[in-house]
């Protein structure tokens, strides 16, 4: 019987044309609404291109047919995971065009709400950062966690987003009783959590495998596109509003700019350095409540009348994301004429075309949330 | 020790020196709270293109690296559109570039160099002014990034969401 002999092996060169991906603007991977038109050489990246607006909101416009005071629950809205730096950067600017002062107690609360609003939006990005890569146990784990300062926001201002707790030359609710008390209590216990978020994911090797050297930003890249905020830091570019241009209290508190010790400006640098600023935003939390001054906090009531001369204010606020700066503009009567937001999220976001390309499909989620862009304000 | 006053004065002068002999509408200071405050100076729409050139060639010198801000408003019947550049290692050295655009027809698109060729961090602003107020940034870059809004729903609107100048709500207003 005649057996067939097998046929030689001969390899065959795959020839593959360039494929166009079209992500968004619904999407997963996205952090909102935009989109990402990508040219794919199989599953790496060849070029990038981002696009926005598909749900702007116009904002800035709705200022002008609000009040001066119903602005500050619209500033709300700007930033809903950090509301309270929209109010903050909203309420500064108004004060400073109309000479409105604010009492030493109303800096030191507003100080530490901002503060408590950092730690719960950078628990947030590390909640996300570690959905992205499959980390669900640390996903649950921060979340709990995030849920007690959350309860804080409600023992301060009654609600747990969208506070509304500023007004201008103070805030709505002074801090109670035993509001200190609890701060402290919920800071100590996240101390410990750390350990645990560390052991668990910050030094994981799957995680370190996909998160170092992934989408780097060098130093030049990130002030040619005007990178504020934790991403720049990562990339070694010192910059903290807090420290050049104090705002609230901060000029009589004590603390250092978070460097880390990356500074590579990868994936992996921009989660180390939020998880850093979260135990620095903790420290400084605790120097506001030992040395919170004694008096009122209270700022002008809702319905209060106050008069908003001609001219311009403009106040800068350092967000969870970065540089935040608000400009308004009255024309003496009883609304804004224009209220403009400078955003931090937008400068990672046109960064996205030149980072993107050279990394895997796959890693787009994890560059996108690592860089914590925020479409709602971008959208604004 | 030197004194931060008179090291603000020096330089506040240096940068009157750079946009010597540029058609200068008006230069003043902008006092906003805490460090907030910075140096204004309106130029004509002429003299626009080379202000940024003369700005260009003198920001490492004036520590001006950061680009803050651009930004648009209505202002005495015109645009007026201000870009914004800070110093952040220094307290209060801020400089606003400012120009008025004047704006007289409904829907009316006005002209501006584009601020992103030399500085890219303005690209997002250009491309939200261009698409709210109606104002083109000539020879801007493409770097991969667009901004669009969906008109095809927005019925009620003619012209430029954020400008009231001439919108189609500002004539039925007068109606």
């Amino acid at each position: 019987m005649m057996t067939m002999a097998p046929a030689p092996f001969q390899t065959e060169v795959l020839q593959t044309d360039s494929t166009n991906w079209v992500m968004g603007p619904y999407h997963p991977g996205l952090p909102g609404l935009m989109q990402l038109k990508l040219v794919l050489d199989g599953e790496l990246v060849v070029s990038a291109r981002t696009e926005t607006g598909f749900a702007h909101r116009g904002l800035e416009k709705v200022f002008e047919s609000e009040g001066w005071t119903a602005g500050v629950l619209i500033s709300d809205r700007l930033d809903p995971e950090g509301a309270i730096f929209g109010e903050l950067a909203y309420c500064q600017a108004v004060e400073d065009l109309a000479g409105i002062e604010v009492s030493e107690r109303a800096l030191f609360v507003r100080t530490l709400a901002a503060e408590l609003s950092r730690v719960v939006s950078h628990l947030g990005f590390v909640a996300r950062l570690a959905r992205t890569v499959g980390a669900e146990t640390l996903f649950h784990y921060v979340q709990r966690d995030r849920e007690k300062f959350v309860d804080l926001f409600e023992l301060l201002t009654g609600a747990r987003f969208s506070l509304n707790f500023l007004r201008m030359g103070g805030v709505v609710h002074d801090v109670t009783d035993g509001f200190l008390e609890r701060v402290l209590e919920v800071c100590a216990v996240m101390r410990h959590r750390f350990k645990e978020y560390n052991d668990l994911f910050s030094y994981n090797q799957a995680f370190l495998g996909r998160a170092r050297a992934t989408a780097n930003i060098t130093p030049e890249a990130a002030k040619r596109v005007g990178l504020s905020g934790p991403n720049a830091r990562a990339s070694g570019i010192a910059m903290d509003t807090r420290r050049w241009a104090p705002h609230a209290a901060y000029s009589k508190l004590d603390f250092d700019v978070v460097m880390g010790e990356e500074r590579e400006g990868d994936c992996h640098g921009r989660y180390m350095i939020r998880i850093r600023e979260i135990v620095q935003s903790m420290d400084i939390i605790r120097q506001c409540s030992e040395i919170m001054p004694t008096g009122s906090a209270l700022g002008l009531k809702a319905d209060e009348k106050f008069k908003i001369p001609i001219g311009e204010g403009f106040s800068r606020v350092e967000s969870s994301r970065g540089l935040l700066t608000c400009h308004v503009l009255s024309a003496g009567g009883e609304r804004p004429s224009r209220v403009h937001f400078r955003v931090p999220s937008r400068a990672p976001l046109d960064l996205l075309p030149e980072i993107i390309p050279g990394c895997q499909l796959e890693d787009i989620p994890l560059v996108l949330a690592s860089l914590d862009l925020n479409l709602a304000e971008i959208d604004r | 020790m030197a004194n931060p006053k008179s090291s603000h004065e020096v330089w506040s002068a240096r940068v009157r020196e750079v946009f010597k002999g540029l058609a200068i509408q008006d230069v003043s200071q902008f006092e906003a709270t805490g460090s907030n405050r910075a140096i204004q100076i309106f130029v004509s729409r002429e003299s626009f293109s080379e202000a940024l050139s003369q700005l260009r060639r003198s920001s490492n010198e004036l520590g001006l690296s950061f680009f803050e801000d651009l930004f648009a408003m209505e202002f005495q019947g015109g645009l007026l559109v201000t870009a914004k550049w800070t110093d952040t290692s220094q307290f209060g050295r801020s400089l606003w570039l400012r120009v008025v655009l004047p704006v007289t027809g409904t829907g009316e698109l006005t002209e501006l160099p584009s601020l992103a060729q030399f500085w890219p961090a303005a690209i997002g602003s250009e491309l939200e002014i261009e698409v709210l107020f109606g104002i083109q940034f000539l020879n801007r870059p493409d770097f991969g990034s667009d901004f669009s809004l969906d008109h095809d729903h927005d019925h009620d609107h003619f012209g430029f969401p954020m400008r009231r100048l001439g919108s189609s709500t500002e004539k039925a207003e007068q109606q």
